[in-house]
């Protein structure tokens, strides 16, 4: 499983070989319950990496240890090695702010601020420091690479709750974009989204994945086929910790996968 | 914000490739008769040799189609176009093992003289190699009316073969000491009837994209 984690994908990949996040045997537990078992792979930046596999199989606590989020539970405890370039992102200098600055976050329903479009994407800058006129030129321009500023570009000071479903969604990936991250973790992105908008995300998650890392968690899985190039398929153990089952290119995973329970689960034999 | 931009990009260089390996073949074939009339033995060995080249090519576009079908979820025309993708690279693949089977009927045939003209073998190459084409244009516009306008064609080789069998029979029937070499030609001109036979099935294909009703042709 190492060995294939680090080879660079063979889908429609650009330059996607350096690991942007790791991690190395890493467990994680919720109280007493182990709900990641000695987790080890590389996340390729420039690249979309999809986790698929059953409920409850941990997909969602390993996209969130990524970016420390699940420090918000309490008695959550890690142990391993979960880096970002090649640090350890648990070390007691990281400040966790500028952590989640650098790892951007895209959550399953979309969660505009009750506040104006304008405010929904100024609000992170501002809050990192920058001012006016800086602040405008980022809002226009992560709105634009949202592929939303022409929608909404007449109407920045309406209210981000009056847009549509998949417009808010767009415009939680323009906040995300706009404290300028390295890496986005996206969390079933597209689950709350009709087939329209679901494609639209997905194109601009192909776009953005020139850029920068992107994870997506996903029970879909032809959306972790459509969009993704390398793919992390998670399986429950017996005592119900999160393993990885298999890592590989997306096209090899969706073709030929070596492990007989991502066989079963991709083929529909286990849900 | 075009959508699916990257599937289409795919499908498209499957549809290329396509193209690509439809020329190879009907570069091998022409040559092929070429090799025959000009007796030149090199190059019926450069075309045996180039037949695994076109193998491996037929082999790459099915993992290509196989790869698309998984992750991309062709529907409804796209999904008719891989699976027609499928089978006229099979038959493609299989035109070219008739081109090296021809390849391989030259260096037997070596130094014999002819035993019949050559021009009925000169007029079936140029018309299936013409059909093989054609047949890829047609591919590429998704056109209906040509494909079956080419597919009626076979006609066309199928009487040059009757000729040439015909003719060939009376020669081994006058001089029983001809019959091997007379049989060599016989295979090389059934080589080319059953290529343009595989340009039909071509044309079913196309048809079959363009209306998703899979009819027989020919």
């Amino acid at each position: 499983m190492e060995e294939s984690a680090t080879q660079p994908p063979t889908a429609a990949t650009p330059s996607a070989t350096a690991a942007k996040l790791a991690m190395r045997h890493v467990d994680f537990h919720y109280g007493p319950f182990r709900a990641l078992k000695d987790i080890s792979l590389d996340i390729h930046d420039r690249a979309i990496t999809a986790i698929i596999g059953p409920s409850g199989c941990g997909k969602s606590t390993l996209l969130r240890t990524f970016n420390r989020m699940n420090e918000l539970i309490p008695r959550t405890r890690v142990t391993g090695d979960v880096l970002l370039d090649g640090t350890g992102i648990y070390g007691p200098d990281v400040d966790v702010a500028v952590l989640r600055k650098r790892i951007g976050m895209v959550f399953q329903r979309p969660n505009p601020f009750p506040a104006s479009i304008y405010d929904n994407v100024a609000i992170g800058p501002r809050r990192h420091g920058r001012k006016e006129p800086d602040v405008q030129e980022i809002v226009e321009r992560s709105l634009c690479r949202a592929a939303l500023w022409d929608e909404v570009k007449d109407g920045l000071k309406g209210p981000a709750l009056a847009l549509s479903a998949g417009q808010q969604q767009l415009l939680c990936i323009a906040r995300a974009l706009a404290v300028e991250p390295e890496a986005i973790l996206m969390d079933e992105p597209c689950s709350s989204l009709d087939p329209a908008a679901t494609l639209e995300v997905e194109e601009l998650m192909l776009e953005l994945a020139q850029e920068y890392a992107i994870v997506i968690v996903t029970h879909n899985m032809q959306q972790a086929a459509r969009v993704s190039s390398m793919s992390a398929c998670m399986m429950m153990d017996p005592d119900r910790a999160g393993v990885l089952a298999e890592y590989d290119a997306t096209s090899l995973i969706f073709t030929n996968p070596k492990d007989k329970r991502t066989e079963d689960y991709i083929s529909g034999r286990i849900g | 914000m075009e959508v699916r931009g990257v599937y289409h990009k795919r499908l498209q260089e499957i549809q290329d490739d396509v193209i690509a390996i439809g020329d190879l073949v009907g570069d091998a074939l022409c040559a092929s008769v070429e090799a025959l009339r000009e007796r030149n033995m090199d190059e019926a060995r450069r075309i045996v040799a180039g037949d695994r080249v076109i193998n491996e090519r037929r082999f790459r576009i099915e993992e290509k189609c196989v790869e698309l079908i998984a992750t991309q979820q062709p529907l409804a025309s796209d999904l008719r176009l891989i699976v027609a993708i499928l089978n006229i690279t099979t038959e493609i693949e299989r035109i070219g093992d008739y081109a090296a089977g021809n390849g391989k009927i030259v260096l037997m045939i070596g130094d014999e003289p002819y035993l019949i003209g050559f021009e009925p073998f000169a007029r079936m190459g140029d018309q299936t190699v013409s059909m093989l084409r054609r047949s890829l244009r047609a591919f590429v516009d998704h056109d209906l009316e040509a494909a079956k306008a080419i597919s009626e064609e076979d006609d066309v080789v199928d009487n040059l073969y009757d000729q040439i069998f015909h003719e060939l029979l009376g020669v081994m029937t006058k001089d029983p000491s001809m019959v091997a070499q007379a049989t060599r030609r016989m295979w090389l001109a059934h080589n080319l009837e059953r290529a343009a036979d595989r340009i039909t099935n071509i044309c079913e294909r196309i048809v079959f994209v363009a209306t998703g009703k899979m009819e027989e042709m020919g």
